[in-house]
């Protein structure tokens, strides 16, 4: 009903076009500063072998940040992710021959089906997540806080305080392999991306997950069944940390407790770091990219420049804080910027 | 002749609060039923109920004289009825084609979703309906007010609705955009389609519907033809909860 004669801006209006896509811009200038700070910084950041190092270094991340992204995009948090993926490790190496050393009692079974299993276990935490957010109704911070003490429990249960160090052959390939001199793990880590990508920018159902993190009632009045898409991320979710997991184990080359934990942060980091709304309904898995590239950046450079490794773990956090600081306030810039108008 | 769509008795609660209680009413083809009352009066709840979005907790519905059963958006989405919600129910994060496909998304081989096909549609009912946006591919966070109810009102229309609920469908419109929504109210209307109008302006649903129904207090005071009333009288009937003096049906 309004008119489209309103007369048109003179000139690009650079302001708002930078206030508008803050979560874009931030994230992407970060990148590039730390790009060339290290750069300048150490003679050893800049080489080819680095960079294929540091896309290796966040493979196992991204894996998990993808599933990550898609919970956030819901307007939901997923705490479990390291967890589950450390579980789903030890419960892949305890259906797998241990060599006798490792003392530990297990239930040897063939690779496949120990992949199998594995996987099945992932998809009954992400079940059991999903029942708990969407059935019972427990907010998903706190369902995903006790499904993180359950999985650890897994973990404890199963490998009792020893290390496993047998895998099954495909996920000893696909985790420490490699396919024309490029480890498997970052053609593993791609794929998942670009297919996560399609899926949100494609398809009816990642077009729902980003209804259902912008405007919940407005999802559920359209007929999209907003629980089954919460359960979905969920699932999914617990699968790709679990799958990410599998791979871990293979390519640290062995299985233990608490071996995951530092994923967790780095996982919601990459996906906040990199613009995704803690809100929901905005980012993406190009956001996520730029994010675990900062983080992969951040955490190689800081090794090349010879920095006390306890302020390493300062600097990260404040690192974070900042995108936090970001991303809130390109989400109210926004919702200024839609009632000013 | 058979209503085109017939409320019977339909109650909702809400914990304790009876946000609709016994309520009955009638909506003929091409007819315009006015729905006014206070707020907190319980007019969106039954609307709700006829929608899809919760079902009653006891009455019957009945399109066409056959009784069926609405347990969710889309089984009224099926039969017919769409909705223009108070709050528009849009997605801000998402742009307009988006939104008039919202939940029935056109989609390709392979599943993938057909931007471009919905695109094209989204651009004929809009233009059949002589509502312009600036731009389709603009998130609907940045559009005014109006263009957001345009875009509202535009997925209402796309899928050929039999029954359209309006709820307060000019409220955050200027007169100009205004009128173009009672233009429309009335060109539907000749079409056949049944309209409710949910409106806290009287002089606008006095203009363009031909029975008023008026709730107070989640109960229906009664249903008056238009013709038969004066504002006063319909005012008396919100405020006071009474029917006119004069018998009317
Ligand atoms: N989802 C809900 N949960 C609980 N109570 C509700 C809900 N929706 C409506 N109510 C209550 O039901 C009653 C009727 O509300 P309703 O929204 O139908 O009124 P209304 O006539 O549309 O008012 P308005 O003119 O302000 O839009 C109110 O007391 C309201 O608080
Ligand atoms: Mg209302």
């Amino acid at each position: 009903m309004t008119e489209a004669a309103k007369p048109s801006p003179k000139s690009f209006d650079w302001a708002q076009f930078v206030r508008s896509q803050l979560r874009n811009i931030a994230p992407l200038i970060t990148l590039i500063a730390l790009f060339v700070f290290f750069s300048l910084a150490s003679k050893s950041f800049l080489t080819l072998d680095n960079f294929v190092n540091i896309l290796a270094q966040v493979s196992l991340t991204s894996i998990i940040a993808v599933g990550l992204t898609f919970v956030i995009l819901t307007g939901e948090i997923d705490l479990s992710v390291a967890a589950v993926a450390n579980a789903i490790g030890i419960v892949m190496a305890f259906f797998t021959l241990q060599p006798d050393y490792a003392n530990i009692q297990n239930v040897p079974v063939p690779g496949l089906v120990a992949v199998v299993f594995a996987l099945a276990a992932c998809g009954a935490l992400g079940l059991i997540t999903a029942f708990g957010v969407t059935r019972i109704g427990i907010p998903s911070f706190i369902m995903t806080l006790a499904m993180m003490q359950i999985a650890a429990g897994v973990s404890a249960m199963l490998v009792r305080g020893q290390i496993a160090y047998s895998f099954p052959m495909i996920i000893q390939t696909l985790g420490s392999g490699k396919f024309m001199g490029l480890r498997w793990l970052i053609v593993v880590a791609v794929v998942t991306l670009l297919i996560a990508h399609l899926v949100l920018t494609y398809t009816r159902f990642g077009r729902y997950i980003y209804m259902t993190g912008g405007n919940r009632d407005a999802a559920e009045y359209s007929g999209v069944n907003v629980k089954f898409i919460i359960g979905s991320v969920m699932v999914i979710s617990a699968m790709l940390s679990g799958f990410s997991g599998m791979l871990g184990v293979a390519y640290f080359g062995s299985a233990q407790q608490n071996q995951f934990d530092t994923f967790l942060l780095d996982a919601i980091a990459a996906v906040v770091v990199g613009g995704t709304s803690l809100f929901g309904g905005r980012g993406g898995i190009g956001n996520t990219i730029i994010g675990l590239l900062v983080l992969g950046v951040l955490n190689n450079g800081l090794d090349h420049v010879n920095i006390d490794s306890f302020l390493k773990i300062l600097i990260r956090g404040l690192i974070l804080l900042i995108a936090l600081i970001v991303n809130v306030y390109a989400q109210k810039m926004r919702d200024s910027s839609a009632t000013t108008e | 002749m058979t209503p085109l769509v017939e409320l019977r008795n339909i109650v909702k609660t809400f914990g304790g609060v009876h946000a609709v209680d016994d309520v009955s009413l009638s909506l003929a083809e091409g007819e315009v039923l006015g729905l006014l009352g206070h707020n907190g009066a319980g007019k969106s709840t039954l609307i709700k109920v006829l929608a899809g979005v919760f079902p009653a907790d006891s009455g019957t519905i009945l399109i066409q004289g056959q009784p069926v059963s609405i347990r969710s958006t889309r089984d009224a989405k099926t039969l017919g009825i769409e909705t223009i919600y108070q709050t528009l129910a849009l997605s801000e994060n998402l742009d307009s084609v988006a939104n008039l496909f919202l939940g029935r998304e056109m989609t390709g081989p392979l599943g993938f979703m057909n931007e471009e096909a919905m695109e094209e549609q989204a651009r004929k009912t809009l233009g059949r309906l002589k509502l312009h946006l600036p731009s389709l591919s603009s998130l609907v966070q940045s559009l005014s007010g109006g263009q957001r109810q345009a875009v509202a009102i535009a997925r209402a229309i796309h899928f050929n609705a039999r029954v359209l609920i309006m709820d307060e469908p000019t409220a955050a419109l200027g007169p100009e955009e205004t009128l173009k929504v009672a233009a429309l109210v009335a060109e539907l209307s000749r079409q056949g389609i049944g309209i409710i109008l949910i409106s806290h302006d009287i002089h606008d649903i006095f203009d363009l519907a031909s029975r008023l129904a008026v709730m107070k207090n989640g109960r229906l005071v009664g249903a008056v033809s238009t013709a038969d009333v004066t504002q006063d009288e319909v005012l008396a009937m919100i405020i006071a909860g009474k029917m006119p003096e004069r018998p009317n049906s």
